[in-house]
């Protein structure tokens, strides 16, 4: 496992997705699996293998930080996907506490949610759960002391400083701000994920 | 499907290289039972069958095939007649035989292999059924009476086997589950790891296939638990702000914030299969290099156990 020392989340988050990238273009016939997760990138070896020298290069390489990355061109190249949301009220019970918490209007917060470009940082907890980051300082929550037993399919949440769509009916200590008919999982596209590492996202109110 | 039992899905070895989608890697909570259940019945070992919880199923054979069960001992027979089927082994069903298994009197869980395997769609790579998100297996679900399965016919089968190993009776010692340290192993204190080690726990009845929740007397947490979410694989030990483990199951969510105090041998994960809620465990200190040893070493210890019996 592969860990990044960058200073912000943002930082972390374009180094790891750099080496993930890098790594997926070399295929590595050894490497069965890259996960990339908030600051480190899981590397899983397919069984019985071990490393190639060639590898253990790379990624030593990786982290003396003197491999030069190509990512911030990558990135920057990603079309954004629109995610339209309906927000508050019953589609987003936890609005309101959030203008508790913060002293700001519900409106003002909503703006300042879509007010941002987010990016898939990693993907975990359910099939096409995207976590995102790039979410305002001001709107980040800790995670829900009692996690419900169930948020519904499209619930657009906050946990810590990151922000993210339940794409099933799950249960799930976020909180809950709004709600989005875009479906996140389908089987029967290839990709059935709509949200990948590296993606860009925006959110829109409706 | 006349009765399905509590919890019976179809399984396989599992899903690889989908964690970056979100998906686990699902697939028998005790891989080499099922690898040996196909063995038994010439199958490739990464056929599909059906896992059982606390009780099996009761299935009538549309067709004549053959069978294995293995995992927890159980009391099973095939109407009319009542005939016994011995586990660990193939045996022939005739079209009509009503295959009835009872509770899983060894273990949690058990396994059957059908000749040919379990023909549901792949998803993703495998037939696992991962029931939280409706993926795989039967229609995403776990299996119900009524419930319609097809066999893949293969024209070139192994041949019929018997295995000697084993079987899971009940146990009612406590449970020795041999660990090596887990990637947050320095946020625990001295104190964290000594209580880790020093006590038995015990499953707690919320357990699946997510995770096996132990209770126990919470570990102090003086350095809290939040980390940064970070991936999580089958067999990692979690502390979660309860100061309780989780161990983490072959459902697991991928990626997790909860630091991970140690990580169970691959070779003793699928002994966990068969745990029944109260049934006790402790965690014995060891290494990464003696876990690899120790699967390469129980890996072939299976192996030695099978013998070929005559295709009739």
């Amino acid at each position: 496992m592969l860990r990044s020392s960058q200073s912000t989340d943002l930082k972390r988050a374009r180094e790891v997705l750099g080496w993930c990238q890098f790594l997926e273009k070399m295929s590595f016939n050894e490497i069965q699996d890259l996960i990339p997760a908030a600051d480190t990138l899981s590397i899983q070896l397919k069984y019985g293998l071990e490393p190639s020298a060639k590898l253990v290069q790379f990624l030593r390489s990786f982290t003396a930080e003197t491999f030069p990355l190509d990512l911030e061109a990558s990135i920057d190249n990603e079309p954004i996907v629109e995610i339209d949301v309906s927000y508050g009220g019953g589609d987003g019970p936890d609005l309101k506490i959030l203008a508790e918490m913060t002293g700001l209007s519900e409106s003002e917060l909503i703006a300042r949610h879509c007010s941002a470009t987010y990016i898939v940082a990693f993907m975990g907890f359910a099939p096409g759960f995207g976590y995102l980051i790039g979410l305002p300082k001001e709107l980040s929550m800790p995670r829900r002391h009692e996690p419900r037993t169930h948020v519904p399919q499209g619930s657009v949440a906050i946990g810590g400083s990151f922000t993210g769509i339940y794409p099933q009916d799950l249960p799930g200590g976020w909180n809950i701000i709004g709600r989005t008919d875009q479906i996140m999982w389908d089987l029967a596209l290839n990709p059935p994920a709509l949200l990948l590492p590296g993606r860009k996202i925006r959110f829109r109110s409706i | 499907m006349i009765k399905s039992g509590p919890m019976t899905t179809i399984q396989d070895q599992g899903r690889m290289g989908v964690a970056q989608l979100g998906v686990p890697p699902s697939g028998a909570m005790d891989l080499n039972a099922l690898k040996i259940a196909n063995r038994c019945v010439g199958n490739d070992v990464h056929e599909a069958g059906l896992e059982y919880t606390l009780v099996g199923p009761t299935i009538e054979f549309l067709g004549e095939t053959v069978i294995a069960i293995t995992g927890a001992s159980v009391a099973a027979v095939i109407e009319p007649n009542s005939r016994k089927v011995p586990q660990n082994q193939a045996f022939h069903v005739k079209s009509g035989d009503v295959l009835i298994i009872g509770p899983t009197l060894g273990g949690a869980r058990g396994y059957l292999a059908v000749q040919g395997g379990l023909d549901v769609p792949f998803v993703l790579g495998s037939r696992s059924t991962l029931t939280r998100s409706q993926l795989g297996g039967y229609q995403g679900r776990a299996i119900r009476a009524g419930d319609k399965i097809n066999i893949l016919s293969k024209p070139d089968l192994g041949s019929f086997a018997c295995w000697q190993g084993e079987k899971r009776s009940r146990n009612t010692e406590t449970l020795l589950i041999r660990v090596f340290p887990g990637s947050q192993s320095d946020l625990f204190t001295n104190e964290d790891i000594q209580a880790f080690f020093g006590q038995e726990y015990s499953l707690r009845p919320d357990s699946d296939r997510m995770g096996f929740r132990l209770a126990g007397e919470a570990l102090r947490l003086s350095n809290g638990s939040d980390i940064a979410s970070e991936p999580s694989f089958p067999g990692n030990i979690q502390i979660a702000s309860s100061g309780l483990p989780i161990i983490l199951g072959r459902d697991l969510p991928v990626t997790g914030g909860y630091a991970k105090i140690a990580t169970i041998f691959a070779a003793d994960f699928g002994d966990l299969a068969y745990l029944l809620p109260g049934q006790k465990l402790r965690f014995i200190q060891a290494t990464l290099d003696e876990a690899k040893a120790a699967l390469i070493h129980a890996e072939q210890s299976i192996e030695t156990r099978f013998h070929n019996i005559e295709n009739d």
